[in-house]
């Protein structure tokens, strides 16, 4: 319950002249700034956009700090972030399932040597959003890409993409990115988990791999721990193996990093044809101790095969008893959930609705619950010119589970986008602000 | 008036007594008591009526209980002993009749009908803020200096739900900003780059 203990002592309130006076500071005229600013607090984030813009006075105070960090001692919002694709080229989406609302991002500060980066890792920390690494395209490669694409099958260019090492972070209190140091190794599809109530964010693994010619690409061992505020990278040990596109979380009550699943060798198919080695197994590090790393064995059992779903993991909240997070795999339309102590996954529950058009979904956590998502947008072939005029909306799907009560619950909403996106290339992130 | 010294242990001994023949203990001293008094308290429960006097000095006779029960200051006041029934009326010179009116027919409702179903509450308070915005604001300053909590939620929510659903003219208007304080150019681009708040 919002706590509404009114601020200023009982009889006072602003004389009439002083009002007068302060005019251009003055939020709602005919009620004293401290009440105004009370009232701006309760309304939710996802409608702070707008109201910036109704006057410089509220958006002066939507934007200080101190009205901030008030703001988010009262309330909860968990938002959920989309990149439908790189930042820098398409603006990144803020929705709030709580009020169906939609904000849209800044794009990132472009670098016009790079394009088309995808399998970066969009991380919260606090009020920031932190996006990491990911592959890109050099311009060169670019062209070198346009060129070869008629001499698929035969052509597999493994070096027309590389790993990146920016770091950048976006604000969501002021709506700017900012550059931050980059990391030590560069690398995409990694495993990366943030430490509770550190600042600390850690990366495993990773490499490079582009959505289209996925299987060729590098792949990497070393890992690094990021001190939010001192802005620095520490090398810490390596993983045993190559492992990229591995999921990260923490686990053990802050005690071990884990790093799962994922690939690392590859063989080929008649010679020529590259596919992924996927990892059975996961490997954990001890926070604490000396940092080395074990390995958990094979998740899969003797003679079944892996299944290389998307994973996410549930953050336990405070009144949640075990250490250990609920860690969940999104494989098709089933999921799946890992349980620790036996070192296998279990069944957990079927996606009610399949995703439209045989495509897939995407899944990400917000607030504890697993949310699936799918998105269409329909492209009216019979488009006139009349219909052309009005703006077209994709519809984005969300189909919720609620681990705790295993249960199901569904949400549409209009979306922004008005293009199709490929939810499997999105690149999705909760925020809890 | 007839004052009677009479020493306090006996006074202490005697309330009944003394309060049939319309004398009623106060602070050592024997004081006749209005018979209306009398009559309510012989039958059980006093529907105890304090004053309230706005700005305009006009007083308003309001029941105890009602005020109590939702002013967190009429409450303290009357519990620490600083309000006299008889003789003290409590000054709110920062309420104006009219508001003050509006805040004790609140009380007075909710007390009175505090076990009616939510739907029907909630209709009679949509009702109650059907106001325009200085009424809604005098309503404000007066929940707040007297510490309703109630209805001070309900203002804040009605005051938000005004910002939340409205594109930026309307709140403008709504709330009589006249002077956004953007430049020109910034206006333009504001609009220019999100048409859809506009």
């Amino acid at each position: 319950m919002i706590d509404t203990t009114p601020e200023s002592p009982p009889g006072a309130r602003q004389p009439p002249s002083t009002a007068r006076e302060q005019q251009s500071l003055t939020l709602i005229p005919g009620l004293p700034n401290d009440v105004g600013s009370l009232i701006l607090s309760m309304v939710p984030y996802s409608h702070h956009a707008r109201i910036k813009q109704t006057c410089k006075s509220w958006n002066r105070v939507l934007s200080s700090k101190p009205f901030f960090s008030t703001f988010l001692h009262r309330r909860r919002n968990h938002l959920l972030c989309i990149f439908p694709q790189d930042p820098s080229i398409a603006s990144p989406f803020l929705f709030d399932p709580q009020n169906h609302a939609w904000c849209p991002l800044p794009p990132m500060p472009c670098n016009p040597q790079v394009y088309g980066l995808c399998n970066f890792a969009a991380v919260p920390l606090g009020h920031h959003l932190y996006v990491l690494g990911g592959s890109l395209f050099g311009i060169g490669s670019f062209l070198a890409i346009t060129i070869s694409l008629p001499l698929l099958p035969w052509l597999f260019p493994s070096d027309h993409h590389s790993p990146s090492f920016a770091t950048f972070r976006l604000s969501l209190r002021d709506f700017t990115w900012r550059p931050r140091a980059p990391m030590l190794s560069p690398r995409g599809s990694f495993a990366c988990a943030v430490v509770p109530r550190s600042g600390q964010i850690l990366v495993a693994g990773g490499g490079s791999r582009h959505t289209m010619f996925a299987a060729a690409g590098t792949r990497i061992r070393a890992a690094e721990r990021y001190d939010a505020r001192r802005d620095r990278w520490y090398p810490i040990e390596g993983l045993p193996g190559f492992r990229a596109g591995c999921v990260g979380f923490v686990s053990g009550g802050g005690r071990e990093f884990w790093a799962m699943g994922g690939y690392g060798a590859s063989r080929t198919i008649s010679g020529v044809f590259p596919v992924d080695e996927y990892y059975r197994d996961a490997a954990v590090m001890e926070l604490d101790g000396d940092g080395g790393w074990r390995e958990i064995g094979d998740m899969w059992g003797d003679g079944e095969r892996v299944r290389a779903g998307k994973i996410v993991v549930v953050e336990n909240d405070d009144d949640d008893k075990s250490d250990y997070p609920g860690v969940y795999m999104l494989d098709g339309d089933e999921i799946l959930r890992y349980d620790m102590s036996t070192n296998r996954w279990l069944c957990e529950s079927r996606v009610p609705r399949k995703a439209p058009y045989n495509s897939s979904f995407g899944v990400v956590v917000v607030n504890g619950e697993l949310y699936v998502l799918t998105h269409l947008c329909i492209v009216d072939m019979t488009e006139t010119r009349r219909s052309r005029q009005h703006r077209r909306a994709g519809t984005l799907y969300i189909q919720i589970y609620n681990p705790k009560k295993k249960t199901w619950r569904s949400l549409v909403t209009k979306s922004p986008f008005s293009y199709p996106i490929d939810i499997n290339t999105t690149v999705l992130s909760s925020i809890c602000l | 008036m007839e004052l009677l010294c009479i020493r306090q242990w006996i006074s202490g001994l005697l309330p009944t007594w003394l309060s049939a023949w319309c004398i009623k203990p106060v602070g050592g001293a024997l004081v006749r008591q209005e018979p209306e008094y009398i009559l309510l308290a012989l039958m059980g429960s006093p529907l105890k009526k304090i004053m309230l006097c706005s700005s305009e000095k006009e007083i308003f006779s309001v029941e105890e209980q009602v005020m109590v029960q939702h002013s967190v200051i009429i409450n303290n006041m009357i519990e620490d002993g600083s309000y006299n029934h008889e003789e003290s009326k409590i000054p709110l010179d920062c309420v104006d009749s009219k508001t003050l009116k509006k805040v004790i027919d609140y009380c007075t409702h909710h007390t009175h009908h505090h076990n009616d179903n939510q739907e029907d509450l909630e209709a009679w308070d949509a009702q109650f803020l059907n106001v325009d915005s200085n009424g809604l604001y005098d309503l404000l300053m007066a929940a707040n200096y007297l510490e309703i909590r109630n209805l001070l939620d309900l203002i804040y929510g009605t005051i938000k739900n005004m910002i939340k659903g409205k594109k930026i003219d309307e709140i403008r208007r709504i709330f009589n900003i006249k002077d956004h304080g953007f430049t020109p150019e910034e206006e333009e681009q504001n609009r220019k780059e999100y048409p859809h708040f506009y």
